[in-house]
């Protein structure tokens, strides 16, 4: 939006790029569009329907919606509340809970699925507890993935939310108070609202990224099909097996991806928009 | 049912501590410059800044004891709040904005509604009532802001700089209607704010804060004839009157006329005269101040190195002179003395 802004108003300031800068850039674009021109290029068009008809691919599809929408279900429940207090709560600790809130985020999924294994697994530290005194098991189960997806995308939606609400303006809720709100009515009518292009952009992004989870999912739940096999497992194991199959899944986690951008660039613009009218 | 407060709060290195008995119908205006706690004073009165220590009390209702353990939160205080820079809510229109604290006291919608609408028409606003914040004037989100805080019925009205965030043209027609409003408001009206004028125009009574201490209350006349420091002497010292302007003439309400420079107007007006401006004769000075009047030594007071001379007969007046000046002069209380003013030190507005 700035970079619209200035060219409109002072063209002369648009600096003439340096050769090596646009080589480099090129170079790097390259790494993005090159492996999804490979992509596109050998999807085997003609067994599209064919292969997203197959029961298998169905399954895998419908364990993975289900999966990434309980998760970010998930992650905006627990996630809003977090980035509200990391946001509004002074308390001691809060940049330490800060930092474990958003380490998923640079974690190896991997190792996230090993911590929760050692963690919610029968022998695990909490896992041996809910196993004996509830029945609860969560590795390899299908809430294993939800749970391994929601580890993963939360943070997305807290770092999301938590900048957004850093952003509202703190004498709008003193305003509500004084007017006789309760502190929940206030956090319902006049918080969530103002945050809302935020708390969407959040969840859709938290959502996009269970949806493609695969690390923590693997090596938390197995892949079991039906059960805790998701498309992003679907589409490693029939790599080897059927890279046609392999193909055609994977230009569905892209269409989905692509989507997703495109969505969330309107949401932003939106957004940035509103504030700025403010 | 009088606003009772001794409140006492620690902000880091800033101390507030002041002692306050506001009457109902009455408007207190708390004058002073940013940084002197103004803004501290009104957020504990709301409720939204506990007090350290102190004690704030209305009627019977204990507020706010820290020593009891009494502390009324915010939304059960009897309070509107207008805030600096409005805080309207972005989501919501003017009607919903209004409506708001209605709401929140569980009235119903449509009826909320109903209400809102009649406080907008109340305002002026009556044709923006389906208006975003972003689509409104300054002038027509303070009136907004004002609705909204008047709207549940508060029985205290505090607002926070309501005309610091207008531009000079709107905001003298919206000091005005504030006056009308802050009038018909039956309960305690305590207005916050760094201009004297505003002060003047719209409260009663005058609290100058310095360092979050209180330094002196009064009417503004009162604090310009005697100062009790050079701060206040700066901060509310001056002559103001009000009057009539003539294109570039001012009338005063006695009749008197002022010539005055850089202004053109016509209709009602106020006049900012700085003591240190008028100077003192024994005899009807000969030459170029147009401005020039015969009145009567009412006091003479002394402070800080500085003496003020307060003038009765068809203006009243303060002039700061130095004691050289006053001894030179022999001045006396009930002396008939003539006093002067060149017109380009007057500041005229219109009203």
């Amino acid at each position: 939006m700035t970079r619209h802004g200035r060219r409109r108003s002072r063209p002369e300031t648009r600096p003439r790029a340096p050769v090596a800068v646009v080589v480099a850039g090129v170079i790097g674009a390259a790494l993005f569009a090159l492996p999804l021109f490979g992509l596109i290029w050998r999807v085997p068009w003609s067994e599209l329907g064919a292969v997203l008809g197959d029961e298998s691919s169905r399954t895998a599809l419908r364990l993975s919606l289900w999966c990434s929408l309980w998760a970010g279900a998930i992650s905006v429940l627990a996630g809003v509340p977090l980035a509200w207090l990391l946001a509004r709560v002074r308390f001691r600790g809060r940049a330490a809970t800060r930092a474990l809130c958003t380490l998923p985020m640079v974690l190896p999924p991997v190792v996230g699925g090993v911590a929760l294994f050692f963690a919610f697994g029968r022998r695990g530290v909490v896992g041996q507890y809910l196993d004996r005194w509830f029945d609860v098991r969560l590795p390899f189960t299908t809430w294993g993935v939800v749970m391994a997806q929601a580890f993963v995308a939360m943070p997305f939606l807290i770092l999301t939310v938590e900048a957004a609400l850093r952003q509202v303006d703190p004498q709008i809720e003193d305003a509500a108070r004084s007017l006789g709100a309760s502190p929940w009515y206030v956090f319902r009518r006049v918080t969530l609202p103002t945050i809302r292009p935020a708390l969407i952009a959040g969840a859709v992004l938290a959502w996009a990224r269970a949806l493609g989870e695969f690390g923590a999912t693997i090596t938390f739940a197995g892949s079991f099909p039906g059960r805790t096999q998701t498309l992003p497992l679907a589409v490693y194991l029939a790599l080897e097996t059927d890279p046609r199959a392999a193909l055609v899944l994977s230009l569905v986690l892209v269409t989905v991806s692509f989507a997703v951008l495109i969505a969330l660039r309107d949401h932003w613009f939106s957004g940035a928009s509103r504030l700025v009218d403010r | 049912m009088n606003l009772v407060a001794a409140a006492s709060v620690a902000l880091g290195e800033f101390r507030l501590d002041v002692e306050l008995d506001i009457p109902r119908d009455e408007t207190i205006a708390v004058l002073g410059p940013n940084g002197s706690g103004k803004t501290t004073l009104l957020r504990v009165l709301a409720g939204l800044r506990p007090l350290d220590a102190g004690r704030v009390v209305f009627g019977d209702a204990v507020f706010d004891d820290p020593q009891t353990g009494a502390f009324v939160a915010p939304e059960h205080r009897p309070i509107g709040v207008v805030f600096q820079d409005y805080a309207l809510f972005p989501h919501l229109d003017a009607t919903e904005n209004v409506a708001f604290g209605l709401r929140a006291h569980g009235v119903r919608r449509g009826e909320a509604r109903t209400t809102a609408r009649s406080w907008l028409h109340r305002v002026g606003l009556g044709d923006h009532a389906s208006a975003r914040p972003a689509e409104l004037s300054g002038g027509q989100q303070q009136r907004v802001a004002l609705a909204r805080a008047l709207a549940p019925e508060p029985h205290i009205l505090l607002l926070d700089e309501p005309l610091a965030a207008l531009d000079a043209s709107s905001r003298s027609a919206m000091r005005k209607e504030l006056r009308t409003h802050l009038g018909s408001f039956a309960g305690v009206r305590l207005l916050v704010t760094h201009d004297p004028i505003d002060a003047h125009m719209l409260a009663d009574r005058i609290v100058i804060l310095e360092h979050g201490q209180i330094c002196q209350t009064g009417t503004l006349s009162e604090l310009a004839a005697r100062p009790s420091s050079p701060y206040v002497a700066e901060l509310a010292g001056t002559n103001l009157l009000t009057g009539r302007l003539e294109g570039s003439m001012f009338i005063a309400v006695s009749g008197v006329r002022i010539a005055t420079a850089g202004i053109q107007a016509e209709g009602p007006g106020f006049l900012v005269i700085p003591p240190s401006s008028i100077a003192l004769h024994r005899d009807r000075p000969s030459g170029s101040p147009r401005n020039t009047w015969n009145l009567t030594i009412v006091a003479i007071n002394a402070y800080a190195g500085r003496v003020r001379v307060q003038l009765g007969g068809a203006l009243e007046l303060i002039a700061e002179i130095t004691p050289s000046a006053t001894a030179d002069l022999a001045l006396q209380p009930g002396q008939r003395v003539w006093a002067a003013v060149k017109a380009v030190e007057i500041h005229a507005q219109p009203l």
